[in-house]
């Protein structure tokens, strides 16, 4: 079975979907809103589509990992979301595992 | 901008009202947002085009709010595997019930109709799975994610698995569908055409058995059933292991014994037609002919069945050893 740019697409987006959560957490360890957020990952190479980032958000907000308050800037009103307590426990603990997956993903690399 | 504001408005539309005003909000920020970086970049306000291609790339208002809405199913995804099997089982059981009920009141008939008691017993299958499918998607639905597999099996013992015998060799569903179709009619042709002696005036065809075909009919019939749930379970569980090579081989054991006993019959059946003024009788060579494939693909089956307990024996025993001699 060749593997087709849909099914590669597929794959990319699953591992993608891990990986976002450390990096959304990350990330908000200063405060942002969700529009600087997105460009600000996109400028580091991160593309996150806003279908994707604003109910993770949302979802990282009812699991209690970040906090959220409206403020209005250049006369806006801005929602700026903020890693909780709770987000830098697991934002510890992911990044521990994040880092031994790295290793052992590094060392299966120079098996070969 | 009033686009922006129609399209948040819509999307808006299929969210939640607990929600609804703060989602809606963030999103017209963000819209007006990505508004004037499109308006910096071009250097004067966009169009109503450049706006609608903006709005085209985040989607349809449906599809927008979906993201904010839980991914919810009727079955949880790790319930899925439990679930289709509590509805195979549960349709196997409507099955076996309402035949069984169908084959009573068949029994209880004055002049036994096997084709109206068969679409009967088709009809309320039908019925009772529909039901069944309703009930048992209703049950995991409201179990949702608070039941997990954990729960479920959390007193499971690996020691109390299906042994099965040859692992990775799956019993071809084509062949145990053929051995049902083929079990489900020769049951109907039996059955049905067993008491036609009575009256053939309204039949065009008819086929009456001997006196000694029909003595044996509750045996055939026995027989029958028994090979008919075999295929079922070969159907829905499609591995062989001890228990279920044992009583295949029982099964087959005791059609080698009927076969004896049926090529022994001097005339089985006839055929009547006109009437009853025109007839055909089976002669004993050609019974015996019939008879005799049928014994010796019930001798093949036997030889197959005896082979992978044999195998199977061989398999548990040099399991066992090379366990002793790593592990003494």
């Amino acid at each position: 079975m060749t593997l087709t740019a849909d099914r590669l697409n597929k794959l990319t987006m699953e591992m993608r979907r891990g990986v976002l959560v450390l990096a959304v957490l990350r990330a908000l360890g200063s405060p942002h809103y969700g529009y600087s957020l997105r460009r600000s990952l996109s400028e580091i190479g991160l593309e996150i589509d806003e279908g994707t980032l604003y109910p993770l958000l949302r979802r990282l907000e009812e699991q209690g990992l970040l906090s959220s308050d409206w403020h209005t800037e250049d006369g806006r009103k801005r929602r700026f979301y903020q890693i909780s307590e709770n987000g830098t426990a697991a934002l510890s603990a992911m990044t521990g595992e994040w880092q031994k997956l790295n290793r052992a993903i590094d060392q299966l690399g120079e098996q070969r | 901008m009033e686009l922006l504001q129609r399209y948040v408005d819509n999307v808006k539309s299929y969210l939640p009202a607990a929600t609804r005003e703060d989602i809606g909000n963030e999103l017209l920020a963000d819209l007006q947002d990505a508004y004037d970086e499109l308006a910096d970049s071009r250097g004067r306000a966009p169009g109503e085009e450049e706006i609608a291609a903006l709005l085209k790339r985040r989607g349809h208002p449906m599809q927008v709010a979906a993201g904010y809405r839980p991914q919810r199913t009727l079955v949880s995804e790790t319930l899925f595997p439990l679930y289709t099997q509590v509805l195979k089982w549960t349709l196997l059981a409507i099955l076996i019930g309402t035949g069984a009920v169908a084959l009573l009141e068949l029994i209880h008939q004055p002049e036994p109709r096997f084709l109206g008691a068969a679409i009967g017993w088709l009809g309320s299958s039908f019925n009772g799975a529909i039901y069944a499918f309703a009930w048992v998607t209703l049950g995991f639905y409201l179990a949702g994610e608070g039941l997990s597999l954990r729960d479920v099996f959390a007193k499971w013992d690996p020691r109390n698995l299906p042994r099965i015998t040859a692992p990775g060799q799956r019993i071809r569903a084509f062949d145990s569908a053929f051995e049902f179709a083929a079990t489900l009619l020769a049951l109907a042709w039996l059955n049905d055409l067993a008491p036609v002696t009575r009256s053939i005036s309204d039949v065009g065809v008819s086929l009456v058995l001997s006196d000694a075909l029909k003595a044996m009919l509750p045996w055939l019939n026995l027989g029958l059933a028994a090979s008919l749930l075999m295929s079922l379970d070969k159907l829905f569980f499609p591995y062989w292991t001890r228990n279920k090579l044992i009583l295949d081989t029982a099964i087959n054991s005791f059609w080698l014994f009927l076969c004896v006993k049926l090529m022994a019959l001097p005339a089985a059946f006839a055929v009547l037609w006109n009437g009853g003024e025109t007839n055909w009788q089976i002669s004993p060579t050609h019974w015996r002919m019939a008879i005799g494939v049928i014994l010796a693909i019930t001798c093949w089956d036997l030889i197959r069945d005896l082979q992978r307990l044999w195998q199977a024996r061989a398999t548990q025993a040099r399991a066992n050893r090379v366990g002793e001699r790593d592990y003494p």
